[in-house]
């Protein structure tokens, strides 16, 4: 081995026999994830100590170069990566949209003419100061019904 | 109050309307709201920067403020909830610009009052699109055509925001598609649950100011990809 080898084979190895480890005996459940990183460790651990195993891998399902496999991996990767990123980050808005509409339907109030409904319902304190102030939104999204 | 609705009340109908930046629009629709005998409106100020609180308030309105702008889809089922919290019967979503004819609600309301629908669409293709950008009508065309092939539903007006529901639907109905992408999938709504849906005839007015405040027609490519991701993360 040289020493890029050295430095880098044994520390992922290390990565996925613990991430193999934690996955097969850590409680309370059994991990999925913890097992697709092991095996992205040692894919990467296999690809480094043995550079002809992603050719013979590239020949054996139709790809020329194992360079090119390697690119297409990253590629495919890539794209994996980002929906899983804009998934979390999509159910990360739908929590926050629940957040702003419960402040939004607790502090809801009433202008003059309805005044009187307002005591009824409870749900406008008096005195309620409005929220408008605090609406710092980063970016205006598309409010406007014009369609 | 002397044009008040003969074949229709208004104390059971709620109005919601989504507002961003409306202020200056406001007052106008919401007045207009008042004469014909509504009382129960809703403006969901989606994190104005301006004074569209202040302007629903001084109408009468009962005003949610979003405390940061979430989008259209997300204003309007917060108003769909605090209205159904409210015990309302008939919720009506409405246009606070200006563009949409509040003496056509009564029409509007009229197949759910007769218990034929549970929901009803204002339709813009069956009645008229008043100056209607050229580019805008064709985009909404293409949305029609989108919407029959991947919702399954035959509507002729697919991103019409002036529409009601009976107390039933809308409790049906979750809108999680926080911006535009939410009309698709308020449609998508209707069919899962199999609700009764019919059109009516509106009349839409495009003034240059909203039509400029508006979704630009390049934005459609953008709710598709919106729509879509949004069906595939649960």
């Amino acid at each position: 081995m040289n020493v890029f080898q050295w430095l880098t084979v044994p520390p992922l190895a290390i990565l996925a026999a613990i991430d193999l480890a934690r996955a097969l005996f850590q409680r309370p459940r059994f991990r999925g994830d913890r097992v697709l990183r092991a095996v992205i460790w040692t894919a990467g651990a296999v690809a480094i100590y043995d550079p002809m195993v992603t050719v013979r891998v590239a020949h054996a399902i139709g790809i020329e170069r194992g360079t090119d496999l390697i690119v297409y991996v990253f590629a495919l990767a890539f794209l994996g990566t980002s929906f899983f990123f804009y998934a979390r980050t999509l159910r990360l808005q739908r929590q926050i949209t629940e957040l702003v509409r419960h402040l939004a339907i607790r502090d809801a109030e009433r202008g003059p003419p309805g005044d009187q409904d307002k005591d009824a319902a409870g749900t406008a304190p008096s005195g309620q100061t409005p929220l408008a102030a605090a609406a710092t939104g980063p970016e205006p999204v598309e409010t406007a019904g014009s369609t | 109050m002397s044009d008040m609705p003969d074949d229709a009340r208004t104390d059971d109908v709620w109005l919601i309307v989504a507002a961003y930046n409306e202020g200056r629009r406001l007052g106008t629709t919401l007045r207009g709201l008042a004469d014909r005998g509504y009382r129960n409106v809703v403006v969901v100020d989606d994190g104005s920067r301006d004074d569209t609180s202040q302007v629903a308030l001084a109408g009468g309105a009962w005003v949610l403020r979003h405390v940061v702008n979430c989008g259209q889809g997300a204003a309007l089922q917060t108003g769909l909830t605090f209205a159904l919290n409210r015990g309302a019967q008939f919720l009506v979503t409405f246009d606070g610009d200006g563009q949409h004819s509040p003496d056509e609600i009564s029409r509007l309301l009229d197949p759910l009052r007769r218990g034929t629908a549970d929901v009803a669409l204002g339709s813009r293709f069956l009645g008229q699109a008043l100056n209607i950008p050229a580019s805008r009508k064709w985009v909404l065309k293409a949305g029609v055509l989108f919407t029959r092939v991947v919702s399954r539903i035959r509507v002729t007006d697919a991103h019409n925001g002036f529409r009601a529901f009976t107390r039933e639907a809308a409790a049906k109905i979750n809108i999680t598609q926080n911006r535009m992408a939410h009309a698709s999938e308020l449609l998508d709504e209707i069919v899962r649950h199999r609700l009764r849906y019919t059109e009516v005839p509106v009349t839409i007015r495009y003034a240059a100011e909203t039509t400029a405040k508006g979704q630009s027609s390049w934005n459609a490519v953008a709710i598709v990809v919106q729509y879509f991701l949004g069906r595939l993360v649960r």
